[in-house]
């Protein structure tokens, strides 16, 4: 019972991060149409200046996490303005192929600056909250959680109230009818560009404690991201999220209770059966997509 | 087809707007360039193992990326997972030549089991479209170096699998590339340009007329995920023999990418071009890797550097006014569907 506990708990802390990744994913592909294989890269650079920052201001993480995750947002304005609106009524296939080359130039960056950087990436607080059943909880694992919880709720209202929010909300359901009602396109285009690099630094710092830090443990996570999207289905924000918590806590029961061995491969499996029964994921509606 | 033909009445403007778009496609262009290109490889006498390793290793890329055209450009589906089936092929390949099987049955063997595994991404695939299917045949091409990894017996484990046998020179196996290549492009040609490949644009591009002329879309689809498969499974095995040791590291999910950028360079339609697209991507990143270093920040902006500006609106204005003026032919003899 402890153990099943203890994974739970491990794997909500897992799947908070996860659905964060995927909800980032969500917001460009809803608003663009764009399936932002850079994305992993593009976080994972918020987790490295964070400890950029942290060392040479001599500051504490969580302060030095603030500009870094700016620097993030500027650079995902600015692929969004660049390289994805110049090509953006392409066939789909090209917009992937030139995401696929930023995370290519994204990954060089990263290697060649923090390559041979071993250190261990620091909680944003440390000490042990409280102790469940024989497992410990620590602060990091409440912070990660309920800081989590609290930007989905906060997302909800953006989207649900906003009138940017709703704006996004209405491109992505009809392009044309959108920009007849005087919703500027590419406003949203940019917006939802930033606030998935914002979402998406905020879980790349998360999730970099509990890594090792190098650049293929970052595009493991932007993975994680795709198969909580594919699991709950392209078009719904609030599917990633549970789609982000399922993957978590399954994983981590399955690391526990089988082997720790072959995570992707019991991911793989799990999304074969899902989309036997249902091609278009839990929530996700049909859509015709050639790439 | 010429201007005359549709003169004298042979052929209406609806034919002709017909063959052009689901009947022969011209591939005449780029294809004495390859041609000339694969034979100077060949021929031209190469000082050193590395050219000779930089040069297989292009034609190995560009047999899979000539697979992955037929399901991109033909057949308008995706996989991501070419570099998955490369991987078991070369294992498979690998073991048969370890165990005292002869070149050639090992070689057409991989072809087999890339066939199969084909059949196996491509039955899935018909439930699945757009950005699902890619995804899904992204996380095969994840899958099989993590196996690998574990099954230990099969592959060596992490440490990889090393040819005790059955080795041969990187100079013949350059000559046996270029030969398969030379080969493939031939038989590519034939086969798009064939009853094959006209069912294909026309499954892709509209199910109901497809049915209504009796093709099975879902029959076809499967074929081109089998074609694409062999072709990938002859790679994974040229490779193996060219390497002479294969480790889960040599097929994570940039091979896969890898494939699809030489398609996508090659203009995904003519095998000319799209054998140009897979040396590209082969050669190029170990080139650069040999001079210079910093690989993939380079050739991430020699990638953006090709998809991005021919896009750009002020040279698809110029392009306009130059078609206008007589200038130039825009090559369109096969509309690729948006």
């Amino acid at each position: 019972m402890g153990r099943l506990v203890a994974l739970v708990i491990a794997g909500t802390v897992t799947g908070s991060i996860y659905s964060l990744v995927a909800v980032g994913l969500v917001i460009i592909y809803r608003a663009t149409n764009v399936l932002n294989f850079a994305h992993g890269f593009l976080v994972a650079l918020a987790a490295f200046l964070t400890l950029e920052i942290a060392q040479h201001a001599a500051i504490a993480v969580a302060v030095a996490a603030i500009p870094a995750i700016l620097i993030v947002v500027v650079l995902g304005l600015a692929i969004e303005r660049f390289i994805v609106r110049p090509i953006s009524g392409e066939r789909p296939l090209t917009i992937v192929v030139a995401t696929l080359g930023v995370s290519l130039i994204l990954e060089g960056i990263i290697t060649r600056q923090w390559g041979s950087v071993f250190e261990a990436f620091p909680p944003l607080i440390s000490g042990t909250a409280f102790q469940l059943s024989g497992f410990f909880v620590s602060w990091n694992q409440v912070l990660v959680v309920s800081v989590s919880l609290c930007l989905i709720l906060l997302l909800a209202l953006f989207f649900q109230v906003s009138n940017l929010g709703l704006s996004m909300r209405a491109t992505s359901e009809n392009k044309t009818v959108a920009k007849l009602l005087g919703i500027n396109p590419n406003l949203v285009s940019a917006t939802s560009w930033g606030l998935a690099a914002c979402v998406g630094g905020i879980a790349a710092i998360f999730a970099a404690p509990q890594v090792s830090l190098s650049p293929d443990a970052f595009n493991t996570l932007m993975i994680q991201g795709f198969v909580a999207v594919v699991l709950a289905g392209f078009t719904s924000v609030s599917g990633a999220i549970v789609g982000g918590y399922l993957s978590g806590i399954g994983l981590n029961l399955f690391a526990g209770y089988v082997t720790s061995q072959t995570p992707e491969t019991f991911l793989f499996v799990l999304l074969l059966l899902v989309l036997m029964v249902r091609p278009n994921g839990l929530f996700g509606k049909a859509q015709h997509v050639h790439l | 087809m010429s201007t005359s033909d549709r003169l004298h009445g042979k052929l209406s403007f609806a034919d002709v707007l017909w063959r052009r778009k689901y009947g022969f496609v011209d591939y005449r262009p780029g294809f004495f360039v390859t041609l000339g290109i694969i034979v100077a490889v060949i021929v031209l006498p190469m000082e050193g193992q590395f050219y000779v390793y930089v040069g297989a290793l292009s034609g190995i890329y560009a047999i899979a990326s000539l697979g992955e055209s037929a399901l991109l450009g033909h057949a308008g589906v995706v996989s991501l997972g070419q570099g998955g089936i490369l991987g078991v092929g070369a294992y498979w390949t690998t073991q048969l030549l370890n165990h005292g099987v002869p070149l050639i049955w090992t070689l057409l063997s991989a072809m087999f089991i890339g066939g199969l595994i084909g059949v196996v991404i491509g039955v899935p695939s018909l439930r699945l479209t757009g950005h699902t299917l890619a995804l899904t045949t992204l996380f095969f091409a994840l899958v099989v170096p993590e196996i690998a990894n574990v099954w230990t017996s099969a592959s060596g484990g992490g440490g990889g699998l090393s040819l005790s046998s059955g080795l041969v020179s990187a100079d013949t196996v350059l000559y046996v590339i270029g030969a398969v290549l030379i080969v493939i492009m031939f038989l590519q040609i034939r086969l798009l340009n064939g009853r094959f490949g006209r069912a294909l644009r026309l499954a892709r591009d509209s199910e109901r007329a497809a049915a209504s002329f009796g093709i099975s879309t879902k029959a076809y689809k499967v074929a081109a995920f089998v074609y694409a498969g062999i072709l990938a499974g002859l790679a994974g095995g040229l490779f193996a023999v060219l390497t002479g040791y294969v480790s889960p590291s040599d097929f994570d999910v940039w091979v896969s990418v890898y494939i699809v950028f030489g398609a996508v360079i090659g203009g995904l339609r003519n095998p000319a071009w799209v054998i140009l697209g897979g040396l590209f991507v082969g050669g190029l990143p170990q080139l650069v890797d040999q001079y210079l270093g910093l690989s993939s920040i380079i050739f991430g902006v020699a990638i953006l550097l090709i998809v991005i500006p021919p896009r750009l609106p002020i040279v698809r204005r110029l392009n306009r006014s130059l078609v206008s003026r007589g200038k130039i032919r825009l090559n369109n003899s096969e509309v690729v569907n948006p």
